[in-house]
Formats: C-alpha cells, structure tokens, sequence
C-alpha cells in the first residue's frame, strides 16, 4: 500500500508537469525555433504518396490559429481547420470538409491531419496530410495519404 | 500605460488608422455590399482579419475569394485576392486575381480593382 501510494505521489506530478509542458510547446500561429509564422494567404498543391498531383487549394492561416481552405476540386470545395505551431516549429492542422455526391447532396465527410513546415524564407511551406473518408453516418470508409508544398501568397505578389 | 484593445467598432465606427490593429476599423467591420467583388460587381459580405487576411463571399455560385491585404500609414489599403473558377460543368478552369487600392470603406464602392484578370491553371 505504502509502495502504491509513493508510486501515485511520484507519477500524478509527472503527469501535470508533462500536461503543462504539452500546452505550453503548441501553440496557436507562433514564431518558433526561429521559423517565420505560417500565417498568411498560401496556394498549395496536394500530391498522392505516390506522387501524383491531386488538387490545388488557397488557404488562409489566421494568427488565431483557424485555417480556411476553398479547394479547386469542385465549386463550393471549403475546409475549416485549427492549428497549433509546435517548439520545433513544424505546424500541426486539424481540418474538417464535407463532402457531397454529383447531385450536391452531402455523403459524408473527410477529417484530415497536416505536419507542414515553414521554410526558413518564409515563402513556402511542405508537409503532409492524412485524410480519414466518412460517411454520413460516420462509418469509415477508407484513408488516403500524401504530400503537399504551397507558396505564399503576398499583396505585392 | 498600454492601452486596451479596441473590440468590434460597431456600427458607426469611429475613422482613421487603429493603433492596434493597424487597419481603419471600418474596414474591419463589413465591406460595403455592392463594392466590386472578386471582378465582378454583386453585392458581397467581406471580412478583414486583423492579421492582414481578407474573405469574401459574393452574391453568385462560387463566389467566393480569398485575399490579403496591408495598409499603409495613410490608410490607403493595398489588396490581393484570388479565386477559383470553373466551368458550367463544374470542372476547374483556371484562377481569378485582383489588386485593389481601397481609400476608405466609404469609397471602396467607387475605387474599381486595379488589375483584374482571369487565368488558366
């Protein structure tokens, strides 16, 4: 009993100083190991894992760590995220989309994933994405991973 | 002593340069509806987002736009915004962009884009 209660009295500190450290190293659109910000207006390309091209987007990253993408797939092609720039500074994106069959019905809904990475320019920016397809009742249905690299977009082009 | 930041301006906002946000507050609450909007001339919601970002939804299918903008000290406002567009079967054709010079949001709806054109991918 003594051993189990030393035992909770060394790991329950551990656990709250390491959740403190976990808050503090992502945090929303900040500057970090020295990498410029994502923020800004991007054209990105989306790439299979087998390198094949797959669609163009224009995503907004926000300073309050929200994301818009309207995609070229299809008119009407929008993605929302939330995304927090980590200590070693690579950006990490929750991202959600509807998707929607030839008639314009929805038919489900994609919950994706990016690791991107500034580069030290602060003009472009590479990751990657995995993308989960679900249907409308929220049954998996398959996975589809890739790569994508985007330019900054600036007023004086 | 620092001073607070200013919230959403309200609906008659006061003029000039915000000293926080760096961009004329009226231009952060909506954009005209009627003002030309991603080259075209349809009333239109825009938002502009204090870290330089612009979005735009317009009054037609597809119309939407993404930009971003800066100011300058004299409150003249610099934009640069694309879009998307697409055939009549929904298949993409190509990209609109536009430069826009923006003086104030009460003449915005005067001051046409600079440079608007539409591109092939």
């Amino acid at each position: 009993m003594n051993n189990q209660s030393i035992h909770h009295r060394t790991v329950i500190p551990a656990l709250m100083i390491a959740l403190v450290l976990g808050c503090f190293s992502l945090s929303p659109a900040a500057q970090a190991a020295g990498r410029p910000s994502i923020v800004g207006l991007w054209n990105a390309e989306f790439f299979q894992s087998t390198g094949g091209f797959l669609f163009k987007t224009h995503v907004q990253w926000h300073s309050d760590g929200l994301e818009f993408d309207i995609n070229s797939i299809a008119p009407g092609a929008v993605c929302m995220g939330v995304f927090k720039t980590a200590a070693d500074g690579t950006v990490h994106l929750h991202h959600v989309i509807f998707t929607f069959d030839a008639n314009g019905v929805v038919n489900g809904s994609i919950d994706e994933t990016q690791l991107n990475t500034v580069a030290s320019d602060g003009n472009s920016y590479s990751g990657t994405f995995d993308e989960k397809f679900y249907d409308v009742n929220g049954n998996f249905l398959f996975e589809a991973t890739g790569t994508l690299t985007a330019t900054r977009i600036t007023v004086e082009r | 002593m620092p001073q607070e930041p200013r919230r959403n301006p309200g609906l008659l906002p006061a003029r000039g340069v915000d000293p926080v946000l760096g961009v004329d507050p009226e231009l952060l609450q909506h954009f005209i509806p009627g003002a030309r909007s991603c080259g075209n001339v349809f009333p239109s919601y825009d938002q502009w987002h204090s870290e330089g970002l612009e979005f735009e939804v317009a009054g037609f299918f597809t119309g939407v736009c993404q930009g971003t903008f800066k100011q300058t000290v004299n409150g003249i406002v610099y934009l640069y915004r694309v879009a998307w567009t697409f055939d009549t079967t929904g298949a993409l054709n190509g990209y609109r962009d536009e430069h826009a010079m923006i003086r104030s949001a009460r003449t915005a709806r005067a001051i046409p884009a600079l440079t608007s054109r539409t591109s092939t991918t």
